[in-house]
């Protein structure tokens, strides 16, 4: 009796040194609700996050996804990239969930910032360019879902718990108006120049909103703002176009990309792109690029189209001196780039790995926005001087001339000038996750079944191909999402 | 005044049993002393008088008396671990008895949760496994011994990689996306079995690569295993009992001697299986009709590099364990220390292990008991990656077999700078490369141990504490030179990755056994237990070095650096009661209910509540069975309990913001961190709940030489955790929570058998076999299937092979429906594959609306067997022994990713050598298809394959060269894995490659480290 006594203060003692804890779960190494969205440190961070999936996006899907369905480049027949040039891909694609996945994940931490920036306490001009670069994002990512699958869910506001998932579709043209919304909200508050390297300004928007309005076959609004950007001076071509590529001159580029997707060779940032390493033909390691893939290479006869004195031809090259000195040319079968040229857009010899190269991608840039308001001008108005200056601008570039000797001369017809324009962007604008849409908003798309070569000689486009399946396991989770036409 | 009236009461009672005893208790006074058979005191023997209510205990120089005896009376000794005896005292007044030990006896005691109970009175169903059959094979981990051994147990060696990890599943898998492996208890000390890998640059967190968790005990030092398996067993662990328990009991030191044990074992493995490839011309010839007039002479060429013959070698294995073990009457001790080194049968990997143990008793005096257990164990292993298509395997199987093995400097060719044959290889790495040149050593130090003390606070009312530590320390070295192109494009990389955890526990158990007369038996078990784990993980990782020189050791001269921390804590509570009760040793009763409360849980459900109900019946003690002799013993079981899953992954249930990969932006060229919300909170997160259901009958013939043990069970787990896919476009991808509901039924048989027992020839036999059958019954209540997500940008052939649907069995393969080849003769244009060329494999359009699409995939094949069986024998003639252990699995499917890689034929690497007949215009197969770049082999049919097996584990013949009660002497040799039936194509049937952490992967070649077989030889000394 006596032992008991003196052990029972002991097991109760122990019952309240062990047992006394609330089993509340203590979190050390992320942030609670309650620690965050407060300080304008945190409204950068959560900004920063908008952006991210962008890079993630243009790690490879972003410009796969589209330039191995047009007629410029094609894949190595590996890893299911081939799926995309012979069209014998289903809604299974793997290519497809990643690209949706980031555009929404942009979204979605663009809705979360919005939604919480009231109670950042913070400067309010620099709140309200936060706001308005979120929801500049927001659009740049709904453009992307839009002109790739037409027709999708539209997000406004952050999900609100685990009922909240499954929303329908909304008509392509309500997205489209949802993005001129938010770019319109951008145009006015972004700042008219920023010391950011990689962050809009107003005219940002201004000549993203003259790219949505083409798309969106508002020609008459495509023209007036891409007049605007145009007429605002904030951007200009580079004279160079073959050192617009070059790494080294990012910066002093950045006059005429107008917006890109950041990337960097400078260590322990956020690794992103290897398209260098795509475009680099085997063994030439590290003359284009110090890791070498070999896994996509332009058309020969996209390669032949180039006009000699084009000098945007340099952009692609059929063969190249091995770092042993060894000449490799287009050989025989099975050579290294037989039947094919290689792509020199994005090489970056001092790249620092294979996901850590300097080139940035572009998104947009002054070409663009000068052909954009060639066509949208010639759809509204016809064929007018203004149209056809800016056409010939991108060409005297390109031909690297002050004369009118490579100039479109007046009197062509609107339907051929505006072939004569989507063969200029062909040409200016390859490799640049363009083309394919351009090809799909004028209903050409069933022409690539004649781009052929050897490693792809059939290629089975069809009307379905105007818009991407949504993403099979995408339909399988949401009840009230139909999948598109055809698929 | 309710307590006062019991107070008389008790006190009026106590006064009346003593009072009864002087009446009727008039007779004899009989003592004497109670010994083992080896002659030492046995203290704490039951003594009494059969048919009345006196006994006795013998102290602890084994003596006792009994007074008041009838004469002609008969007194009982029994004692747990020994036989009990029946001795009529006729007139004497002076017996001596010695007791002998009962090893596989009814009374032999079986360790069961916070306690042990004679095996005839267990009423859950518990396998126990020996440490003789648990050493029989040679093993890195305790886990690998269980193979075969228990009904109802499968064990599947994830990895043939020494100190690779095992996936366990006691009777089929509860789970969807938390574990299916039991829970350990080791002396007590609950550890998790999962694999814990610390990160580091280059392989990613692959689980395949990932460390025995359990490889730091040494299997040497277990005295036994018990496996509990039903609700009656586990629901005593609780929240964690769902998939079983595994209670580990190391060796104690025994008073007497000092015993001496010398154990040495040395032995080679080498790999079972060569996969046939084709060989160097073949291959070129194959080249060729990709990319005509490639190789202009294929005839040169030859046999070419056989890369797996370069990549797989004998490797040694050995271990050495001295153990001293004895002590006093007071004191005991065991002390053990163990050296084992393997070598993998795969270049440039091995399993270092360096153990210490000590367990201590001591006797302080007859109240109170106390003592420790310590175990220290250092494992340094180097690990080759296996992850998949990037794995050393794979890459030696699609290798080119044009590339020579070394280079002109004599260092492994890079396939990549060996240029004009390297376009048409799958890898840019020379396997061999990857193997030696390649760092990726784990080294581990784990210290687990325990203090106790046990106080006997009255009688019949006990206390123990005990408060145990398990440090846990793994650090990883990771360097990828330049020697290899993986290290060459980014100039060295190298890391280290730590993972430092401690984890404590508190456990106070009380136990009463009140005397609650002759015929009654009531155990009364409390248990209050706190379990706190903190984990620390750091890794750091750098590329761009000036030099390979330094390796990993001085990451800060490399250009690129990234660093991580992470931590975290978890805390569980719990309290715990049983009550056991024992009527005339015919009618067993357990109750047992336990709380617990864990950290993991979300805010609405921080309790969980597990009961469980045991009835046992042993029916050969009723009267009317005393006429037969057919059965020596007969028991009947039934249980139901509730018991959990609680690995919930920490801080699931709480919204969490911070960085994803994906989250972070460049600007001004540098890095810009994003933060933002990593998921859909879920507040209401619980444990997996399983309700079970066991019957069991244990039946005994011809004087207990056969022992049958039939179970059959009925298991359904609901709230099974499941992150549900949720559309992506919410921003997420999916949601962590408690949805669905498994099934799982089975019947288990198992037999243990004497044939022999003289003093020159003894045999045993012991057998089992198991069948369970698994069904998915509920989703998430909206979906009736889930379709793995795509995997993005990697090859495909690696993911999306299982589906989860409703009314089939978890881990279902699913993919189309192989036709053959399309011939040169078939309409192809107007077929539902009108892209197709002759020679491109076709796939059933098996909805007929003449298109292939997804819609046309369909269940392919179930990875779980059958049945699962195992047989083992052994047998002694005078001095020598033979054994022999079998084990199967019968009737489950395997899908082979090698050979659906080896098949593809649109270059990219090394093909089958059955591909030298793929179709051609001359050859129109139906099997293989034609050399084209650009066709699609999907996941089909084509690629399941039975993966049934007979497998020899262990054959062994030892001779004992001198017994006596001194020492011993015996010499052995044995074989392991020496043969293996099975129609299976690949490296091995048994294989796991998605490892323990991909639970609905179950049974996927992916082509990890092939099991080995092995030659030992080996020496027990004991003196």
């Amino acid at each position: 009796m006596k032992n008991l006594k003196i052990f029972t203060p002991f097991i109760i003692g122990l019952s309240i040194i062990f047992g006394c804890s609330d089993l509340k779960e203590q979190p050390f190494s992320f942030f609670s609700p309650d620690q965050f969205y407060k300080t304008s440190s945190d409204a950068e961070a959560a900004l920063n996050a908008v952006y991210g999936p962008l890079n993630g996006l243009y790690g490879r899907e972003g410009w796969q996804v589209p330039d191995y369905s047009a007629d410029q480049m094609f894949p190595r027949a590996v890893v299911s990239r081939d799926l995309l040039t012979t069209f014998n891909y289903d809604a299974t694609l793997a290519f497809l969930g990643p690209y949706w996945s980031n555009c929404y994940s942009g979204i979605s931490n663009a809705n979360a910032l919005l939604a919480n920036m009231a109670s950042v306490n913070m400067d309010a001009t620099r709140k309200k360019q936060i706001e308005a670069e979120a929801k500049f994002m927001r659009a740049l990512y709904y453009f992307h879902l839009a002109k790739n699958f037409g027709d999708v869910p539209v997000r406004k506001l952050p999900v609100l718990g685990v009922n909240d998932t499954e929303i329908a579709k909304s008509p392509v043209k309500d997205v489209y108006k949802f993005i001129i919304e938010d770019l319109l909200f951008a145009e006015a508050n972004l700042p008219a120049s920023t010391s950011v390297k990689g962050r809009p300004i107003n005219m940002t928007a201004t000549a993203l909103l003259a790219k949505i309005y083409l798309y969106n076959e508002e020609y008459a609004n495509a023209s007036s703002y891409a007049k605007k950007a145009i007429d605002s001076k904030v951007y200009d071509l580079m004279p160079d176009v073959v050192s617009l590529w070059d790494p080294n001159k990012e910066d002093a580029n950045r006059k005429e990309m107008i917006f890109a997707v950041e990337y960097t060779r400078v260590p322990n940032t956020r690794a992103g792109m290897d398209i260098a390493a795509f475009n680099a033909p085997a063994g030439s390691a590290p003359k284009f690029c110090p890791v070498v893939y070999g896994s996509q290479f332009a058309y020969i006869n996209f390669y032949k189209s180039f006009d000699s004195n084009d000098l945007r031809k340099k952009l692609m090259d059929t063969s190249f001196v091995d770092p042993k000195g060894v000449y490799v040319g287009q050989g025989k079968p099975g050579g290294v780039i037989y039947d094919r040229a290689f792509i020199r857009k994005y090489e970056d010899p001092q790249g620092t790995g294979a996901n850590q190269l300097e080139n940035n991608f572009p998104i947009l840039r002054y070409a663009d926005v000068l052909l954009i308001h060639a066509e949208a001008e010639a759809r509204s108005k016809g064929v007018t001087a203004d149209a056809l200056l800016s056409i010939n601008k991108v060409r005297r570039r390109a031909y690297n001339t002050s004369t009118d000797k490579y100039d479109i001369a007046a009197g062509v017809s609107t339907n051929s000038f505006i072939d004569l324009i989507l063969e200029e962007r062909s040409k200016e604008l390859c490799f640049e996750a363009d083309r394919w849409y351009d090809l799909t908003r004028t209903g050409k798309f069933i022409n690539v079944a004649n781009q052929l070569n050897s490693y792809y000689p059939k290629r089975l486009v069809a009307q379905k191909n105007r818009w991407f399946p949504i993403p099979a396991s995408e339909i399988q989770v949401n009840s009230k999402l139909m999948q598109n036409t055809g698929w | 005044m309710n307590k006062l009236l019991l107070k008389y009461s008790l006190t009026f009672g106590i006064i009346l049993f003593l009072g009864l005893s002087k009446i009727f208790g008039q007779g004899l006074t009989v003592s004497g002393n109670v010994t083992s058979e080896d002659g030492s005191s046995l203290p704490g023997v039951n003594i009494f008088v059969i048919g009345s209510n006196a006994g006795s205990v013998s102290d602890k120089n084994g003596d006792y008396t009994l007074k008041n005896v009838k004469p002609n009376s008969k007194l009982r000794f029994s004692f747990v671990g020994f036989k009990s005896v029946d001795i009529s005292i006729g007139s004497k007044s002076k017996v001596d008895v010695s007791l002998k030990r009962d090893d596989i006896g009814l009374d032999e005691v079986v360790v069961v949760g916070y306690g042990s109970v004679k095996k005839s009175d267990l009423t859950g169903s518990v396998s126990t496994i020996k440490a003789t059959e648990l050493k029989q094979t040679p093993i890195v981990s305790l886990d690998q011994g269980l193979q075969g051994r228990a009904p109802g147990v499968q064990v599947t060696q994830n990895s043939g990689a020494p100190g690779g990890a095992v996936s366990i599943r006691i009777r089929g898998g509860n789970s969807i996306s938390s574990s299916n492996e039991p829970l350990y208890v080791i002396d007590g000390f609950p550890v998790s079995g999962a694999v814990v890998s610390p990160s580091g640059p280059g392989f990613g967190g692959n689980q395949s690569n990932g460390m025995n968790a359990l490889a730091g005990l040494n299997p040497n030092d277990i005295e036994s295993l018990e496996v509990l398996k039903d609700a009656a067993a586990t629901a005593i662990y609780g929240s964690r009992g769902a998939n079983g328990v595994v209670l580990i009991t190391t060796k104690r030191g025994k008073s007497g001697k000092t015993k001496v044990e010398f154990e040495s074992y040395y032995g080679m493995q080498s790999v079972n299986r060569i996969l046939p490839l084709m060989n160097g011309e073949e291959y070129a010839a194959f080249e060729n009709e990709l990319t005509p007039g490639r190789f202009p002479d294929v005839g040169k060429y030859g046999e070419g590099t056989n890369w797996q013959k370069e990549l797989f070698k004998d490797a040694p294995i050995s271990s050495n364990q001295l153990t001293v073990s004895g002590g006093s009457e007071k004191t005991q001790f065991s002390i053990a220390t163990n050296y084992f080194t393997q070598d993998g049968i795969i270049k440039g990997s091995d399993f270092n292990r360096g153990s210490f143990r000590v367990n201590l008793d001591h006797q302080l005096n007859s109240k109170v008991k106390f003592g420790s257990n310590l175990s220290l164990s250092k494992l340094n292993s180097n690990v080759v990656n296996n992850a998949q298509e990037n794995g050393v395997t794979f890459t030696a199987l699609l290798m080119s077999p044009l590339v020579p093995v070394y280079n002109s400097s004599g260092f492994y060719t890079n396939p990549v700078e060996f240029n004009s044959y390297y376009a048409g290889t799958g890898s840019a790495e020379n396997p061999l490369a990857m193997a030696e040149y390649i760092k990726n050593d784990y080294n581990t130090l784990r210290i687990l141990g325990n203090v106790f003390s046990e106080v006997q606070i009255l009688k019949n009312l006990s206390y123990r504490f005990s408060l145990g530590s398990d440090i846990y320390n793994d650090t990883r070295n990771v360097f990828i030179p330049r020697t290899t192109q993986a290290g060459k494009v980014v100039n060295g990389s190298g890391g280290r990755g730590i993972v430092d955890q401690f984890t404590y526990l508190h456990e106070s158990v009380l136990n009463w056994k009140p005397n609650i007369g002759v015929n009654h038996v009531l155990n009364v078990t409390g248990v209050f237990s706190t379990q706190s784990q903190s984990q620390d993980r750091s890794g750091l990782s750098a590329s761009n070095f000036p030099s390979d020189a330094l390796g990993e050791n001085n990451l800060g001269i490399a250009a690129t650096q990234t660093t991580s921390t992470n931590k975290s804590l978890w805390r569980l509570d719990s309290y715990t009661a049983r009550l056991n009760y024992n009527y005339k040793e015919r009618y067993l009763l357990s109750l047992t209910t336990r709380l617990d409360g864990s950290s993991r849980f979300g805010d609405g459900n921080k309790y969980g509540f597990f009961p469980s109900l045991a009835f046992a019946w042993r029916i050969i003690e009723e009267d009317f069975m005393k006429q037969q002799n057919a059965f020596s013993d007969l028991k009947l079981r039934l249980s139901y309990g509730r018991t959990g899953n609680a690995e919930v992954p920490l801080y699931q249930s709480l919204f969490k913001l911070g960085t994803t990969g994906n989250f972070d932006y460049v600007f001004n060229n540098s890095r810009s961190v994003g933060i933002g919300a990593q998921g859909i909170p879920n507040p209401d997160l619980k444990w997996e709940n399983t309700e079970s259901y066991n019957a069991g009958l244990d039946f005994s013939l011809l004087n207990n030489r056969l022992n049958f043990n039939v179970d059959a069970y009925y298991k359904l787990t609901s709230d099974l955790l499941l992150g549900r896919t949720i559309p992506a476009s919410s921003g997420f991808s999916s949601f962590f929570g408690n949805f669905g509901q498994v099934e799982n039924k089975g019947l288990e048989f198992g037999l243990t058998g004497v044939l022999a027992n003289s003093k020159d020839f003894s045999w045993n036999i012991s057998s089992n076999i198991s069948f369970n059958r698994n069904k998915l019954v509920k989703l998430d209540g909206t979906q009736t299937q889930i379709i793995p997500a795509e995997n993005s940008g990697g090859n495909a052939a690696f993911s999306n092979n299982s589906i989860l649907r409703i009314g089939e069995p978890v881990g279902s393969f699913f993919g189309y429906v192989f036709d053959g080849i399309w011939q040169k003769t078939d309409n192809i244009a107007a077929s539902h594959m009108p892209s197709s060329i002759p020679g491109n494999s076709r796939f059933k359009d098996v909805n007929g609306d003449n298109k292939l699409t997804d819609a046309d995939r369909v269940i392919i094949g179930n990875p779980n067997p059958d049945f699962i069986y195992a047989f083992s024998t052994n047998m002694t003639y005078k001095k020598f022994d033979l054994s022999l252990f079998m084990q199967g699995v019968q009737g489950n499917q395997v899908f082979n990713v090698v050979s659906r890689l080896l098949e593809t034929a649109g270059g990219g690497g090394n093909q089958r050598a059955e591909m030298v007949n793929r179709w051609t215009p001359t050859n129109p197969s139906n099997t293989y298809v034609v050399a084209s770049r650009s066709q699609r082999l999907p996941q089909s049919n084509k690629f399941i394959e039975d993966g049934s097996f007979l497998r020899l584990k262990n054959i062994s013949i030892g001779y004992t060269v001198v017994q006596n009660s001194q020492s011993k002497i015996r010499l052995y040799c044995s074989a392991n894995n020496l043969f293996t039936i099975t129609k299976y194509w690949g490296f091995d049937p048994e294989v796991n490659t998605a490892g323990q952490s991909d639970v609905t992967n179950y049974g996927i070649d992916n082509g990890g480290f092939p099991v080995a077989k092995s030659l030992i030889a080996g020496l027990q000394l004991t003196f």
